[in-house]
């Protein structure tokens, strides 16, 4: 379960189309002029001009739609106005000819000067510890203090995403943080103990400790030069992490002044709770000076407990080498090995009672005693589940990047339905209130997903848990819908091409309107569930997008999605019994679709009098048919008896006629006889 | 020859002499006596008149054994037509003196013959052709209505699709259609319409009306 990252700008092969791309009318992107100075994975840096001011330097971050940006992020960076930080301007979604697609793009200020690190494995001259200070960490803390008011995490602090202010080389900038999910592109020695033992899609938005520890390593790399651990591998990492601690994996044998020790120290601390606040580091920047605070350093087994060769001393380091490899801490378990480590080498009474906690209510699956023993033994660290390990808030990124996949949506309900959630949280030595606003989604997302309807399921789950995650809908692979108000727009857009859509709503965009639309559609989508070709079910997609045009476009026209909606309507004409009728109101609807608006098709094809009309009209014709039937056949069989009949009435017809013969020849005979 | 039966109990229903004969009135045994003495007067009173018209009205007697019918219609239409030839006949009788002897002369009188056997056989082929006559109008008009119903059917059907048909019987109505319905192809065999009339002799007006009612 790889996360594929996109590649930059400079590799992009159909980047010299020479096309200026309109940006709100305000801006136009170039996308003949990449800036691979300024590319931010997966993000591509293109120039970009402003259309009334052209002397503003600015460039276009055109962001990878596969993994989706932040752009709720842009809104608030845009309100932080400080001079250390890279200032975006706008964000729109354009059609990018060098894709061939729709993209989302942001537009920012571009920084006066260059990276202060090209990239992360190309070293730089060290910077002194007065420089660091005044010009990177008092900014730094500054804008964390605003972003974090904001409720919002940068979660891309980086050496390599750090700009000088102009080609003196002194000031720095801090650059974006919305150009893809939070923390996802960070290597793991920029990431917490926690996050770094998650996979990267599951490491979630985290808090003001990874902005914090993010901060201290990068503070780490401008003092020393290099990014810390360049050229271990991430296994490397973790392990001298979880043997030494952040600070001491990360310095290694790097000096340190006392003076920057006391903050690095802070920063570096892997006991979130220990970790210097904002408060801590502006005290220190206001010349508060303490003697550094050494890390308290997890209790160490007398020997270490052997897994796949390797020895363990810690509960944290058992908990991973376990993890890593599954099989074995099913042996280690039911051999009681870990029970004897644990008792005889570690004796941490809280550990074992957590242990027994977690083999007491999960001995009936094997995988769910697995895992609430790893998070029995490593409570801080993210929740693991064979090949699944994310944080609390990660979950929800972890599906998202991984719903194609059916083993990730297997481990993803397992979770849930193990309560491995509320086993974590009954772990919790302290509860963060995000934690607690977490396991609350995941418990209402537990009912979702086990909901097979239309607007429910996997597809409603990786929308609730991920806010800024577009419509994965297979109608817009082209296309970018990070809201619920670009969606007719989109449907308009796909509609002018060649194949317009057979079926307006599917699953994905069940689920997205689920979650962003908030007029109610339960209604029509168990239309749709019930038969999308069906009549009702036609009706019910154009109802939707109709209601959707009315909510949000109320003023605009889309005469290619009305066209597709009409045809996609025709069939349910024949709700209608009369043919002329029939024949009616398809000449309506052609000249509603005209109109542009939705509304006006269901108008003629919903309207309840018509309807009610004909279905009358038909039922007395049903009825005439029916006596015409009895009328038929009575006929027949006077037909088949009309022999007897004329018998019968001929009998009649000719003792009458003789009667009157009879009356006139005595008549005639009396008058010629008497007169 | 399974279905003459059926055939004669499904037309019965619509059967127009139906009604006539429910309506009809028993005639009690006093209207038999009425009528007795009321003959036996005249026979008394007016003897030749009688004795020419029980003489010139033998045809009808003739057609009275022949006719099988239950309402005897060709026994009516015959009896009209013998009794004006009988009547012409006593006019001759009426008009000079009425007595035996010229009752006797009159029936002598091989012309007087002819007209009263004439006007009876008048009467017999009036009742062989009027029944042709309202079998082909029948068959006609029965057609036209057929056609006019199916045509109404039809157009019914093109303006509300085949759904209009709802729960309307046209299997007994195709049934009935896929049967004979042609003069020759409805035309039974002299063997089912032997059979039918000894059945027909063998009943009274009454049991025959029930048994077409079944």
């Amino acid at each position: 379960m790889a996360l594929k990252v996109s590649g930059g700008g400079a590799s992009e092969p159909a980047m010299t189309t020479g096309r200026i791309i309109d940006v709100r009318d305000r801006y136009d992107v170039d996308s003949s002029k990449p800036l691979p100075a300024l590319d931010s994975q997966p993000a591509v840096a293109y120039h970009c001009l402003h259309k009334r001011d052209s002397k503003r330097a600015l460039y276009a971050l055109i962001c990878d739609p596969k993994l989706p940006p932040r752009l709720e992020a842009v809104g608030m960076m845009r309100r932080i106005d400080h001079r250390s930080l890279v200032r975006c301007l706008d964000w729109d979604v354009i059609d990018w000819p060098p894709e061939g697609r729709r993209c989302p793009v942001v537009i920012m200020e571009r920084p006066g000067g260059e990276r202060v690190f090209t990239n992360l494995e190309t070293p730089r001259a060290p910077m002194q510890e007065e420089l660091v200070t005044r010009h990177f960490i008092d900014p730094a803390t500054q804008i964390l203090r605003e972003m974090h008011g904001f409720g919002l995490y940068h979660r891309m602090l980086r050496p390599d995403n750090l700009f000088y202010r102009g080609p003196e080389k002194q000031e720095m900038m801090i650059g974006e943080c919305f150009s893809s999910l939070p923390g996802i592109t960070n290597p793991i020695a920029y990431e917490t103990l926690e996050c770094s033992l998650a996979t990267a899609a599951g490491r979630g938005e985290g808090g003001s400790e990874n902005d914090l520890y993010a901060l201290g390593v990068t503070i780490l790399a401008l003092l020393t030069g290099n990014s810390p651990l360049v050229g271990y591998t991430d296994e490397e990492i973790l392990r001298l992490k979880l043997t030494m601690g952040s600070y001491g994996a990360l310095v290694q044998n790097h000096r340190v002044s006392l003076t920057m020790m006391e903050p690095l120290r802070g920063l570096l601390n892997d006991d979130p709770a220990e970790r210097w606040t904002l408060d801590e580091l502006g005290l220190w920047l206001n010349g508060r000076r303490l003697s550094p605070k050494q890390q308290t350093m997890p209790s160490k087994g007398s020997r270490g407990l052997t897994i796949a060769g390797k020895d363990y001393s810690t509960a944290r380091e058992v908990a991973n080498a376990m993890h890593k490899n599954w099989d074995q801490a099913a042996i280690l378990i039911n051999s009681g090995a870990l029970d004897t480590w644990l008792r005889r080498s570690l004796g941490e009474e809280d550990r074992i009672e957590a242990v027994n906690l977690a083999k007491s209510g999960g001995s009936d699956n094997q995988d769910r005693l697995i895992a609430r023993i790893l998070i029995a033994l490593d409570p801080e660290g993210p929740i693991r589940l064979k090949e699944l390990s994310a944080t609390v808030d990660g979950i929800g990124t972890f599906i998202a990047s991984f719903a194609e996949e059916s083993s990730a949506r297997q481990l993803f309900n397992s979770v849930l339905s193990m309560g491995l959630v509320s086993f974590w949280m009954e772990q919790q030595k302290k509860l963060h209130p995000t934690h607690l606003r977490n396991t609350n989604r995941l418990d209402k997302v537990r009912a979702v997903l086990n909901q097979t309807t239309l607007g429910f399921g996997i597809e409603r789950v990786i929308y609730e848990l991920n806010s800024s995650m577009p419509c994965q809908s297979t109608l817009f692979e082209r296309d970018y819908i990070p809201s619920v108000d670009h969606l007719v727009p989109a449907f308009e857009r796909l509609c002018m091409g060649d194949s317009p859509p057979k079926r307006l709503i599917d699953r994905h965009i069940a689920a997205f309107l689920g979650t962003g639309f908030k007029r109610a559609i339960g209604g029509e989508l168990r239309d749709i569930d019930r038969g999308a070709d069906e009549e009702e079910g036609r009706l019910a997609q154009v109802k939707i997008l109709a209601s959707l045009q009315d909510t949000m476009h109320r003023n605009i026209k889309f005469p290619h999605l009305c066209e597709t909606s009409a045809k996609l309507l025709e069939p349910a004409i024949n709700r209608f019994f009369s043919r002329d009728r029939r024949k009616k109101v398809r000449g309506k609807l052609r000249k509603a679709a005209k109109s542009g608006r939705m509304q006006e098709l269901l108008d003629v094809i919903d309207d309840t009098k018509e309807v009610s009309e004909d279905k009358t009209e038909f039922d007395h014709a049903s009825m005439q048919y029916a006596r015409t039937t009895h009328d038929l056949i009575a006929l027949m069989r006077d037909i088949h008896n009309k022999e007897l009949l004329a018998e019968e009435y001929g009998g009649q017809l000719a003792s009458a006629t003789s009667l009157l013969c009879c009356v006139a020849a005595i008549t005639l005979a009396g008058f010629w006889a008497f007169i | 020859m399974a279905q003459a039966p059926k055939k004669k109990n499904a037309g019965a229903q619509n059967d127009p002499a139906q009604g006539q004969a429910n309506g009809k009135p028993k005639r009690s045994a006093g209207f038999f006596t009425f009528v007795m003495i009321c003959s036996i007067l005249m026979t008394v009173l007016f003897k030749e008149t009688v004795l020419l018209l029980t003489i010139g009205m033998i045809p009808t007697g003739v057609a009275y054994l022949i006719d099988t019918h239950p309402r005897r219609h060709a026994t009516k239409t015959v009896a009209w037509a013998n009794l004006a030839g009988a009547l012409i006949v006593a006019l001759e009788l009426w008009k000079g003196e009425i007595s035996l002897s010229s009752a006797i002369d009159l029936l002598q009188n091989p012309i007087n013959w002819l007209i009263m056997l004439g006007s009876a056989t008048i009467g017999w082929i009036i009742h062989w052709i009027v029944p042709l006559m309202v079998l082909r109008y029948l068959s006609l008009s029965m057609e036209m209505r057929r056609r006019t119903m199916r045509e109404k059917q039809k157009e019914m059907e093109k303006e509300w699709g085949t759904q209009v048909r709802g729960k309307a019987p046209l299997d007994e109505l195709a049934e009935l259609e896929a049967g004979p319905i042609t003069d020759d192809e409805t035309a039974e065999t002299e063997e089912e319409e032997a059979m039918e009339r000894a059945r027909e002799e063998a009943m009274d007006d009454e049991t025959y009306e029930e048994f077409k009612k079944q």
